[in-house]
């Protein structure tokens, strides 16, 4: 088996995977990309983004920061990881904007910069190709090399070659982003099929701690084409109004801050329009002029183009017809809740040498595309940091397949999440009984071995290992504590508990600790 | 969805590298071998250089007739929107310095 030796491994060519790399160099360090597509449009950005949020304006405070991500998390952010990142993302957005990216050094909202980020990505992967000339792609990582609690390195196929090979490193990035497609999705998704929670796998079967699972994302969007909606009702301050015109979020989310409550309420609060039977939900863009309504197609252009193809076909006019509003299926993701992988300020993982960055870290919510680029900077500024010598000796490993058809297993793990660990169809609740019958679903599909595509196969099993963490976390947290993302039947009484629960898997057995914020 | 527009492909195969969900597959032609993976990103649009890829909604969403097609021109991107085949709309956005 081919070894490939580097100092800092990176897998994932996405937000925080790129900018890793320009620091790498920056510090001097040689590293390396592994991406499972092409790293010029891969990723959470491959549509573009309108906005770089965690953005430090000047006058502000990276206290201030903490504060808000405090609120928008319920009480739950983790406050080394919020100071430290916050001070990096002007940094990042220099570079970025070095290298071309329209930056038009105008807010949005509290902690946004506003950006035509149409090109980020292609601009992204401009800045990893002049860091590094090792960006191996169309390659997935499936497994990492621990020994003495120390990672070695990861092991790579190839399915361009259908080969398998090693790189080994002094410290190894996991910059995967989340998990999409683990729930039934009524629409496009929102968050990007590719990222099939590949990172949090790694990191489950290597033993590595995993923090606030239980808190799944749930976007409110426009319904039906999935649409980012924050730069409609925060950039241009529409209102969320339901089928009697009432203003629910101003009227009934008043003590949570009403339009600006935390990101979590302004997905349940639609939630129980709907469920209550006032619904359609609306958001409210007949205020805006006519250079707003230009501004904002811009902005979508820049962020989420079909979102242009369905005004167009279905004849809506923003200042005559109101856009609907609805939360879609949920998704484990660290940029918009707590749930990751645990860091320590450093964004080492509990595994010494194994960093974790943007998405697949944990414990900053709404720390969104700024907090990627941050966290890509800092885990690079880590790893040049590390003088170890690693002679690790790779075994001879190949992924193992079978014949149960993938599509199969995916659809019935998508199928038992839906109906019993709190989907869409269900309104996001759940109780003890209902997701021990989804975990014992999901452990089921994990004794099988998939055949077909080997991309699939191996994504599928990610999936599956992501589902069986969350669903753990979601029995472990005995109360319902951040509604909708975690919202028990059994246990209706909003609490204001202020620990995350980190967890580990232990010789097949996983065990919990409390954090306490 | 993603349409191929078959008579203007070039066959060059860069949808398929591009698509960052691997939903894009090529026997003879391209073709969205995974429909059900795909994100609608409109990374293979933007990249294609034929303007032989094309947009529609996913059908519960919207009416068919209308596609979206996308001309790179270097520092700003060209986006149309397509009624039977026929110009209706456009917009123009800057993307690189």
């Amino acid at each position: 088996m081919e070894i490939i030796n580097t100092e800092l491994a990176i897998i994932g060519g996405g937000t925080a995977g790129c900018m890793a790399s320009y620091e790498a160099k920056k510090n001097g360090i040689e590293s390396l990309i592994i991406e499972k597509a092409s790293t010029r449009r891969s990723g959470c950005l491959a549509p573009g983004v309108n906005a770089i949020y965690s953005y430090l304006h000047e006058g502000e405070r990276p206290e201030d920061y903490y504060e808000f991500v405090k609120h928008q998390g319920m009480g739950l952010a983790r406050r080394d990881l919020a100071l430290s990142l916050i001070k990096e993302t002007p940094y990042a957005v220099e570079i970025l904007e070095k290298y071309g990216l329209p930056v038009l050094h105008e807010r949005q909202g509290r902690f946004g910069m506003r950006i035509y980020g149409e090109h980020i990505k292609p601009i992204l992967a401009d800045i990893a190709r002049d860091s590094t000339e090792n960006i191996i792609e169309r390659a997935y990582p499936f497994e990492l090399a621990v020994e003495n609690g120390e990672v070695a390195g990861v092991y790579v196929y190839d399915f361009k070659n259908d080969e398998t090979f090693f790189v080994r490193a002094k410290s190894v990035l996991i910059a995967t982003g989340g998990a999409s497609g683990l729930y039934m999705n009524y629409t496009v998704p929102w968050y990007p099929p590719s990222n099939a929670g590949t990172g949090y796998s790694l990191a489950i079967r290597a033993g590595a701690e995993i923090e606030g699972f239980e808190f799944r994302f749930i976007p409110p969007r426009i319904k039906d084409v999935n649409s980012p909606i924050g730069v409609t009702a925060v950039g241009f301050r529409a209102s969320l109004k339901n089928s009697e015109g009432q203003e629910f979020m101003k009227e009934k989310f008043a003590e949570y801050g009403g339009e600006g409550s935390p990101i979590a309420l302004r997905a349940f609060g639609p939630v129980r329009e709907y469920a209550e039977g006032r619904f359609p939900v609306y958001i409210d863009t007949s205020e805006i002029t006519d250079e707003q309504k230009e501004k904002l197609l811009k902005l979508y252009l820049n962020a989420w183009p079909l979102f242009y193809l369905f005004i167009n076909a279905r004849g809506i006019d923003l200042k005559e017809r109101l856009l609907e509003v609805m939360p879609c299926e949920p998704y484990i993701s660290g940029s918009h809740s707590v749930a990751g992988i645990w860091i320590n300020q450093d964004r080492m993982t509990s595994i010494k040498y194994l960093l974790a960055a943007g998405d697949a870290a944990g414990g900053v919510p709404l720390k969104h595309v700024g907090g990627a680029l941050a966290e890509g900077i800092i885990a690079a500024r880590t790893a040049s940091r590390i003088k170890r010598a690693n002679d690790f000796k790779p075994e001879e490993k190949i992924p193992e397949f079978g014949d149960y058809s993938w599509k199969d297993a995916e659809e019935r793990m998508k199928f038992v999440l839906e109906h019993y660990a709190g989907g869409l169809s269900r309104y996001y609740m759940y109780n003890e009984q209902s997701a021990r019958i989804a975990l014992a679903e999901v452990n089921r599909l994990l004794t099988l071995k998939f055949g077909g595509d080997v991309v699939r196969c191996l994504e599928t099993f990610d999936r599956l290992v992501t589902a069986k963490t969350m669903l753990h976390h979601m029995i472990e947290r005995r109360e319902t504590r951040m509604p909708p993302f975690q919202m028990r039947s059994d246990f209706p009484e909003w609490s204001d508990s202020n620990y995350l629960l980190v967890s580990r898997f232990e010789n097949g057995e996983i065990a919990f600790r409390r954090d306490y914020t | 969805m993603i349409v191929f527009d078959l008579e203007k492909c070039i066959k060059c195969r860069k949808c398929e590298k591009i698509c960052p969900t691997l939903a894009i597959g090529f026997d003879e032609f391209p073709c969205l071998a995974y429909p059900e993976k795909c994100w609608h990103c409109c990374a293979c649009i933007k990249e294609c250089p034929a303007e032989a890829i094309r947009l529609r909604l996913p059908p519960h969403i919207g009416d068919q007739r209308y596609e979206m097609l996308v001309k790179d021109e270097g520092k700003s991107m060209i986006f149309q929107i397509l009624f039977e085949g026929r110009k209706i709309d456009e917009m123009e956005i800057q993307v690189r310095k």
